[in-house]
């Protein structure tokens, strides 16, 4: 991949009182590829999210979004930048269909402004934003349950969702939080699937997750963590058979 | 299309689900004509009332029912609690009676002043405590209330205290003088409709959506990119603003205020009515405050404590029984019909 790359994350380290869960952690994350997390319980893998998505701060360390400092910046902020993230027990609006969830996703995309509040939008305006809506309910494929409560669908339905709201703000970089967690064999295929999907319409996906299968058979590129430091870093194949990462899933040779 | 009936889902009882186009079109008929019905009642109705008491109950309703639909942005839009509000109607009361009494200032401008002071005191409490969260914020709304009851009552010199405000005159807008209690009711409905307009356009524009999500999931929401705490500032300092409001018009109704009018008891009653009616709703905040304020001015007319009981003994049914009031039951049957 040439040109500067999406993402840049320099000596990331973050502290939890004594304990260090993400230290002096470096990568690069280019345009239009799919990245993957993966690590054992308990590597900080979800600390990473959380520090490049904004959620929570680093200790130390530089997380830089195309070419620009996004430390320390408020998460919604970075969220209006362009990178949208999932989260790991799936957050939805739970009480709300389907539908008004992807909605609220869109939110960036719904024009605003005080003479909207008081005459509402346009017939063009909102016939526009309920075409957008339309198209991620159809590109995530939940159009036969649009009306239904999001808390009240199916755990695989759930996470498709899921992925529909952080669509929604039509991001550059997709950040996706265990996306095949809980889910069975069929589910996983169509989750893929889906991410494939939005990695070829041109964004760039950076996943974390336990299912190693999956993982190794979407990825590009697989960033392997232990310990809060990252071990490996590479194509999924050269990753699999580095001596580090075998070691840090299965333990160390007993001599 | 979204109708607040859809945003307010997750308080409307665990049963009720989002409605699907047609049921919603059906309900839909049956809603305007229950709001041009309303809308009769509200205009033609007193016009029949002849005892003066009567007149005057309404007026109290209409005052309540400005300051419920204000709380209602904080306790129904954003699901928070707050318990400062009589404090914030103070605020409105006082700066409106003062600057009429001894600036010079008109009715309007006195009113329009009331207002603007208390969505300043909102923006300056709401900005830093509603980065706490829930529990803390209904603490800090609480001690304002109380703190600015303080303020009324120490404060001598501008308030004159605990002796109260005596004199403050009838409103005048263009040469007429709102005297009578008729005429005064008409000048409370006014603003009792402008406050619903604006509160049916946060329910239905993108700011109600934002703050629906807020409610809902505020994580996610920020992960979209919904400044948060923006709109959550923005939705407190409103609701102050109408409390601001509904205390200048309490002003120039009653011609005399004193600290005991905005004390936490009366917070409280409002808290009580939004839960009654029904909140995150637009029609709740006007049936709560009917009901609460009639059965009080009734008991006040015996005995003002069993009153202050069956206030608290309602609070804990709801609460138990009807935690979305009495809309919430409407819709619960509205639901069963339409299945």
């Amino acid at each position: 991949m040439s040109g500067r790359p999406m993402l840049r994350v320099e000596g990331l380290r973050r502290q939890f009182g004594g304990f260090v869960a993400v230290d002096d952690v470096s990568f690069e994350h280019h345009h239009g590829e799919i990245l993957g997390l993966v690590g054992p319980n308990g590597a900080g893998k979800s600390t990473i999210f959380n520090l490049v998505s904004g959620f929570i701060r680093p200790t130390a360390g530089k997380v830089e979004y195309r070419g620009r400092d996004i430390t320390g910046m408020d998460f919604q902020e970075i969220a209006r930048l362009g990178i949208a993230r999932s989260f790991q027990l799936n957050k939805l609006f739970g009480g709300l269909s389907v539908e008004e969830n992807i909605r609220i996703g869109c939110h960036l995309h719904e024009p605003a402004g005080l003479r909207r509040f008081f005459f509402g939008q346009g017939r063009r305006a909102r016939h526009a934003f309920e075409e957008r809506v339309e198209s991620i309910i159809e590109h995530v494929g939940v159009q036969e349950l649009r009306y239904q409560r999001a808390d009240e669908l199916s755990y695989g339905d759930q996470k498709l969702l899921g992925i529909g709201v952080t669509l929604g703000s039509d991001p550059d970089l997709v950040m996706l939080d265990e996306p095949f967690a809980g889910m069975n064999q069929t589910e996983t295929l169509r989750c893929a699937e889906l991410v494939r999907g939005i990695a070829k319409s041109g964004k760039s996906v950076f996943l974390v997750d336990h299912n190693m299968r999956a993982i190794m058979g979407i990825c590009d590129r697989v960033l392997v963590l232990n310990f809060g430091k990252l071990v490996a870093d590479g194509a999924p194949v050269e990753v699999q058979n580095n001596p580090a990462v075998i070691e840090s899933y299965l333990g160390r040779r007993a001599c | 299309m979204s109708t607040p009936h859809l945003q307010v889902a997750k308080h409307a009882s665990a049963t009720s689900r989002p409605a699907e186009p047609e049921v919603r079109a059906a309900t839909g008929h049956v809603k305007r004509a229950a709001v041009v019905f309303a809308l009769l009642v509200a205009v033609a109705g007193p016009l029949f009332v002849e005892s003066t008491l009567i007149q005057h109950f309404l007026v109290l309703i209409g005052i309540n029912v400005i300051l419920v639909l204000s709380l209602d942005l904080v306790v129904g839009m954003l699901g928070l609690s707050a318990l400062g509000h009589a404090g914030f109607m103070g605020i409105g009361a006082y700066t409106s009676a003062l600057l009429v009494m001894n600036q010079g200032f008109s009715f309007l401008g006195g009113l329009a002043a009331g207002t603007a002071m208390a969505t300043f005191f909102g923006v300056l409490i709401g900005y830093p405590s509603l980065r706490l969260g829930g529990h803390f914020f209904v603490v800090v709304t609480f001690i304002v209330g109380i703190v600015f009851n303080l303020l009324f009552t120490n404060l001598v010199e501008i308030t004159k205290g605990p002796m109260g405000l005596p004199g403050i005159p009838a409103p005048e807008i263009g040469g007429y003088v709102f005297q009578d209690k008729l005429s005064y009711y008409y000048l409370v409905l006014a603003f009792i409709l402008l406050v619903l307009f604006i509160k049916w356009r946060v329910h239905v524009s993108r700011m109600g959506r934002a703050l629906t999500a807020i409610r809902e999931e505020e994580d996610l929401a920020r992960a979209v990119g919904i400044r948060s705490h923006r709109y959550k500032v923005t939705a407190f300092a409103l609701s102050t603003a109408g409390a601001g409001m509904a205390g200048a018009l309490y002003a120039h109704y009653l011609r005399f205020i004193g600290p005991a009018s905005f004390d936490f008891l009366h917070s409280f009653d409002l808290f009580v009515m939004n839960l009654l009616g029904g909140k995150g709703t637009l029609l709740g905040p006007i049936i709560g405050p009917a009901l609460l304020t009639a059965i009080d001015q009734a008991s006040q007319l015996f005995r003002p404590e069993p009153a202050r009981i069956l206030f608290g003994v309602c609070l804990i049914l709801i609460i138990i029984y009807m935690p979305s009031g009495i809309m919430g039951l409407v819709r619960l049957l509205d639901r069963r019909k339409a299945l």
